[in-house]
């Protein structure tokens, strides 16, 4: 029997598997390249980029928690067009569609780079961050109501040619009125989820524990809060996912494909086993090839189908 | 070069209370680690801890492969490390990071550190003996025998001042007010610190009257530790850049950084 097809179509894309990174969770590049070829991805998502240079937020970035990571790194970025000049060269050399997130403080920005991008030789789709939660109040209200979330994707898809990507934040009250309303503006596809807000305190010091007060939650502890909007969203729009949200091993992946997702990120992961990728995408090759399915679009909603099943036996017994 | 796989614990020692050596077996580290760099470790199987935790290299035997780790008993991730037995195979990953330097032009030198800041000092030093620098090391600790590398420096032939808190050797105070004065007095050209803030801005001071050049490790909380998640941040003087504030990464543009170069709390 021939090696199970781990390749997927979406967005406009082809990847030769459904593993990309999450957005800001592999910059640089250099150090991990050592460790593993990048193109083991079968896409990459690079850290969002704004208009003008960001420094970010001031330390502490980071906090630990049981199981995850409380993260206030504040999108530093060179800018757009320091982007262009070092960023975009070195991540097209890998060989692999790059999707290149972008952060707006209002309206204009997100077009500005919509429309430079547009352009760009390289640039395979637009990931939108319209939910970072560490950037203050105007990126958030992007995110977080169905109305204006509409209003940008409607201004970038009349400017933007390429396939346009909204990243949904968790830290709304109905992610799946967030997930219709994009998709009814001409979303190609959406990701989800970004990191849930949190906090820590120090008691020695008595002061929480990030330099902005809260963070975004990433890591194990979010999974079942991200598995289970995966499955809403799945279920309430027609376009591709890309699901993400602590997986860290083969089988987390492939509980997102079966809630629905045609693709995953891995973010957190990587910070603790820079060879992820690697052992994800064996990890999920080799349960295909256990299970006799050809390719791993089979798995895309298999557990919808068979909760929808079990649901349908069960009624007919009653 | 950066390798990541699993190292042999050959021994893993209390050497003060709550301050452990560990010797790791791990050659392709030995081989290539330079002064200053770190290494991150797995310290538990499972996601809880989730993060692996930086560590400094100590001192490096290259014929045997093996490396040094010091450290102290802080937190969860800490204290799992102190029940990893001679033969369990720890997953770590590096060397990160950019060390000390060697500055040809210069060849009296002071190591100033205190608690586990003395590991890379101690690992500096020995190779640093072996370019032929003349050192002065300056040791502070809470005890004496917090006082690490007192003992293995004074046998290279290097001047050992020492001192702790409970004023043990000159006392830690004293050490602090030395310093300066051994720096003056042996024209000392390049002083390097790990360990203490009020160490840094000694050293910070020393450089900015020119009367020697400094090099400060800094730590920071660290996810990545390969300037990927641009966490680890501490603020650094840029002129260049504008106005501030600018922040450079810990694992990748450090720890080692020029004094000059530091903001301070």
């Amino acid at each position: 029997m021939s090696r199970p097809d781990l390749s997927v179509t979406l967005a406009g894309m082809r990847w030769s598997n459904p593993l990309t990174t999450a957005s800001g969770t592999m910059s640089g590049w250099e150090n991990y390249g050592q460790l593993m070829p990048l193109d083991t991805f079968g896409a990459l998502t690079v850290k969002s980029i704004t208009l003008r240079p960001r420094p970010g937020n001031p330390p502490p970035r980071l906090s630990e928690t049981s199981s995850g990571l409380l993260n206030a790194i504040g999108i530093p970025n060179p800018g757009l067009a320091g982007f262009l000049a070092q960023e975009l060269p070195k991540v097209r050399s890998f060989g692999v569609p790059i999707i290149v997130s972008i952060a707006g403080h209002s309206l204009g920005e997100y077009v500005a780079l919509a429309e430079r991008l547009s352009g760009e030789p390289g640039v395979a789709a637009l990931e939108i961050n319209m939910s970072c939660p560490n950037v203050g109040k105007e990126t958030m209200e992007f995110g977080q109501s169905p109305r204006g979330a509409a209003r940008l994707v409607k201004t970038l898809r009349a400017v933007s040619r390429l396939p346009l990507i909204p990243k949904l934040t968790p830290n709304c009250t109905d992610v799946t009125e967030i997930a219709r309303a994009v998709v009814a503006e001409g979303a190609d596809a959406v990701s989800l989820i970004n990191t849930v807000v949190g906090m820590s305190i120090d008691i020695q010091t008595g002061l929480p524990r990030t330099g902005n007060l809260t963070g975004g939650l990433s890591g194990p502890a979010v999974k079942p809060i991200a598995l289970r909007m995966v499955w809403q969203v799945a279920e309430a729009v027609a376009v591709p996912v890309i699901g993400m949200g602590g997986i860290m091993t083969a089988d987390d992946a492939i509980e997102f494909l079966m809630a629905g997702a045609t693709a995953i990120a891995l973010g957190t992961v990587n910070f603790v086993n820079p060879r992820a990728a690697l052992e994800i995408r064996d990890g999920i090759a080799a349960f295909l090839a256990g299970r006799g399915l050809a390719g791993v679009s089979e798995l895309t909603g298999m557990a919808r189908r068979s909760w929808r099943e079990q649901q349908l036996l069960h009624r007919a017994h009653t | 070069m950066i390798a990541l796989g699993p190292g042999e614990i050959l021994s893993n020692r209390e050497a003060a209370p709550d301050y452990w050596w560990m010797r790791i077996d791990a050659p392709a580290i030995a081989a290539a680690a330079k002064p200053g760099q770190f290494v991150h470790v797995k310290c538990g199987p499972g996601d809880n801890p989730l993060l692996r935790r930086p560590m400094s290299i100590g001192r490096v035997d290259r014929a045997a492969g093996t490396f040094d780790i010091l450290y102290k008993v802080v937190g969860t991730g800490t204290r799992l490390m102190t029940r990893m037995d001679p033969g369990y195979q720890v997953d770590i990953l590096g060397p990160l990071g950019i060390g000390f330097s060697f500055p040809a032009g210069f060849r009296r030198a002071a190591v100033l550190g205190r608690g586990i800041g003395m590991a890379p000092l101690i690992f500096w030093s020995e190779e640093a003996v072996a370019r032929g620098y003349e050192i002065h090391a300056f040791i502070s600790g809470r005890t004496a025998a917090m006082c690490f590398g007192a003992e293995e420096l004074a046998a290279l032939g290097i001047r050992v001042y020492a001192g702790s808190d409970d004023g043990g050797g000159v006392g830690s105070d004293r050490l602090l007010s030395l310093f300066p004065e051994v720096c003056r007095a042996a024209g000392i050209q390049f002083a390097l610190t790990c360990g203490s803030r009020r160490m840094s801005r000694l050293v910070v001071g020393l450089d900015q009257e020119g009367l020697l050049y400094g090099e400060i490790s800094l730590e920071a909380q660290m996810a990545c530790a390969m300037g990927a998640c641009r966490g680890c941040t501490c603020e650094v003087h840029d002129a260049a850049q504008g106005d501030g504030p600018h922040y450079a990464l810990v694992c990748q543009d450090g720890p080692v950084f020029p004094a000059r170069k530091v903001v301070l709390a």
